[in-house]
């Protein structure tokens, strides 16, 4: 089908080509060897020749493997993107309403979009940036663009799925990822992880990254470019997260990367500020069997108060050991530990959700995207390296995202300051530092009701 | 830093004093401690005298290579390295059918110590198919070769099915696919036929039966996993 080339690179081994495709298909290089060097034409890997070599003089890119092996045995197919879709386009049927702040935001989205700009949108966790991104998306599939909705995160990509077939009416969206048992078929509306993007070439008109900070895009540059190969030429591009990394400020600051900031959460209230507590030696400590003191008597402290919270370590080899010493000292067992591997993880947030347990004692794994309503977060050894000033930040903003209970406490134990810790202490400062004057501006935007 | 070049886990290695000091390094797999501990050794205990594979106590001879004894009237006496798990599917997964030819180096310097223990002439790997050599672009078995061999064989007709795709009874009645292509290399000489995987057998016996044409003094097999 001719329509699995538009706007994509399709690897094709030369043996299998017939000797006169189509006339419509171009035909692309798959491996450039300059020098000595491979460079990977789908995600611009540069690999040593020594590393790349196959026998018979022939090379291959070591690098992106997973998504079919890109070699000097095979070509590309390609067709240009032609936007062939057909009215009626997807219509917005979704009823809910933004706060002012948030339409507001949704408004320079849609100009931003209809532009093609780069935009980064900076919301604080728990704004609602998936609501103010549907004008935008609406606007533009009624235009008759081709848009990607792609994520780092393969939960965050079949969280937002359902979410935006609610939200459209006549409007069928690909879904790609990994594991994906579905095959590929052309829509005018993408969802898909940014791994997903390297087949892409100039397809979209818009893209729109979610949680662009997350693992592995934001330490990934080769999925940068891979985000950058999958617009058009003139194509747009959204960022959306609440932790912006190191480059995408520094885009900012240069003024290549328009931003949009939204300081409050949509309940107007500010992020709780995380108190840091230092507690010299905690893994001794838990190995002896014992939480340290601060520890101890601040767990105590909201165990009585019966407030439920989320506990993270840094590993999971941590997990056992927290275990042990929170039955030692709090007398509880109304906790469960969870962790990336676990068979049960769904089942274990699934009863957290219901209110089975207290606590839950985790890994970074539930470090975005779960909403437990009301409570608060504790990070034991916050200075670890594991914890990056994203999740860091991430983990905080689990707390106090229901209206009913809109602050929380947010604890660091740290054995040590760390840069990360600092980093993250700062930028939600600044982010509360900016909604506080919006809120002295327009107090109405707190919505206590 | 090493990584694992199966799981992609850095592995942390810590030499010994003695390691350090003394020559040689003991020969590992480049693959971390956890995956390394689902690689499982083929035991020499009571092997079946055709496949090498672990006989039940009584035994002398598995079920399959009866079948292969009836038909040939002799048995391959094959050897392999390790068992085919879980770990060496995914390791065959990766390696074979996702082209990544820099997992040659999990196994080539265990493998080829391995095939140093035969009595052997000629070393003569199983040959890929040439649509193969154009899509994959390696040879699997000759990858995980460092000792010297000899390219006796060849692949006959060029079906797309590979052996690997088809179900065990399709396997079995496969017609030979190979035919010699140095026939005076390998004749009065003790031949030694490497392949990846012993599955059935099919494909090593077809290439034993060329070799036994060929007058070669003994053959017998040697396999990465069974």
């Amino acid at each position: 089908m001719i329509e699995d080339y538009f706007g994509r690179r399709v690897l094709v081994p030369i043996v299998d080509m017939p000797s006169k495709p189509s006339a419509k298909i171009e035909i692309l290089p798959t491996i450039k060897i300059v020098k000595n060097v491979a460079v990977c034409q789908r995600c611009g890997a540069k690999s040593r020749l020594t590393d790349a070599a196959l026998p018979k003089h022939e090379y291959y890119c070591p690098v992106c493997l997973n998504l079919g092996r890109v070699d000097t045995l095979s070509k590309f197919y390609h067709v240009a993107e032609p936007n062939q879709f057909s009215a009626p386009y997807p219509q917005l049927i979704w009823q809910g309403k933004l706060s002012p702040l948030q339409s507001e935001v949704a408004e320079t989205v849609t100009a931003s979009m209809r532009q093609h700009e780069k935009r980064l949108i900076w919301a604080v966790t728990g704004a609602g940036k998936t609501e103010m991104m549907f004008k935008g998306l609406a606007d533009r599939l009624q235009a008759g663009e081709r848009i990607a909705w792609a994520s780092p995160r393969v939960d965050v990509c079949l969280e937002i799925y359902p979410r935006l077939n609610k939200a459209f009416q006549n409007c069928k969206i690909a879904l790609l990822y990994g594991h994906a048992k579905e095959a590929y078929c052309y829509r005018q509306l993408t969802v898909c992880t940014t791994h997903q993007l390297l087949r892409f070439y100039h397809a979209f008109d818009n893209l729109i990254i979610d949680e662009v900070d997350a693992f592995p895009f934001a330490a990934n540059p080769r999925l940068f470019l891979a985000a950058h190969n999958a617009v058009k030429p003139n194509g747009g591009m959204i960022f959306l997260t609440a932790t912006p990394g190191r480059e995408l400020l520094n885009a900012v600051s240069r003024g290549r990367l328009a931003v949009s900031y939204l300081p409050l959460r949509y309940h107007g209230h500010l992020l709780p500020m995380p108190k840091v507590s230092l507690v010299i030696n905690w893994r001794r400590q838990l190995q002896a069997g014992h939480l340290p003191i601060r520890v101890k008597q601040m767990l105590l402290h909201e165990v009585k108060a019966h407030q439920r919270f989320l506990l993270f370590v840094p590993h999971v080899k941590d997990l056992p050991m927290v275990k042990t010493a929170l039955q030692n000292d709090l007398a509880t067992s109304e906790f469960v530990t969870v962790h990336a591997s676990d068979p049960l993880r769904q089942e274990k947030v699934q009863a957290m959700r219901e209110q089975k347990y207290l606590f839950l004692v985790t890994t970074s794994i539930l470090e975005r995207g779960v909403t437990f309503p009301g409570i608060d977060v504790m990070i034991l050894g916050a200075d670890d390296e594991v914890f990056s000033a994203s999740a860091l930040i991430q983990m905080a903003g689990r707390a106090g995202r229901a209206k009913e209970r809109p602050t929380g406490t947010v604890c660091f134990f740290v054995g040590a300051m760390s840069q990360r810790v600092r980093e993250a202490l700062h930028q939600i400062a600044y982010m509360n530092q900016k909604g506080a004057r919006l809120l002295a501006k327009m107090p109405a935007l707190r919505r206590d009701d | 830093m090493l990584k694992c070049l199966l799981c992609g886990a850095t592995i942390e290695s810590r030499p010994t004093l003695k390691q350090l000091l003394l020559p040689g390094k003991p020969p590992e797999p480049r693959i971390c401690p956890q995956c390394r501990s689902h690689l499982l050794l083929r035991s020499n205990a009571h092997p079946c005298p055709g496949c090498g594979r672990m006989l039940a106590p009584k035994e002398s001879i598995c079920w399959e290579c009866r079948q292969w004894q009836r038909q040939y009237g002799w048995l391959l006496n094959n050897h392999s390295l390790y068992v085919y798990n879980g770990l060496m599917r995914e390791f065959m997964k990766k390696f074979k059918f996702q082209g990544d030819y820099g997992l040659r180096f999990v196994f080539q310097e265990t493998f080829n110590l391995f095939l140093q223990e035969f009595a052997y002439d000629v070393l003569v790997p199983i040959p890929i198919s040439p649509h193969t050599w154009k899509t994959r672009g390696f040879n699997q078995t000759t990858a995980l070769l460092t000792l010297p061999y000899t390219e006796a064989l060849k692949t006959i007709a060029d079906n797309k099915q590979t052996q690997s795709a088809k179900t065990r009874e399709e396997r079995l009645k496969t017609p030979q696919i190979f035919e010699l292509t140095n026939p005076q290399k390998i004749a009065h000489q003790r031949v030694l036929l490497v392949d990846d995987v012993y599955t059935t057998g099919r494909t090593l016996y077809h290439a034993a039966v060329l070799c036994r044409q060929a007058g070669c003094q003994t053959v017998s097999s040697a396999t990465l996993s069974s």
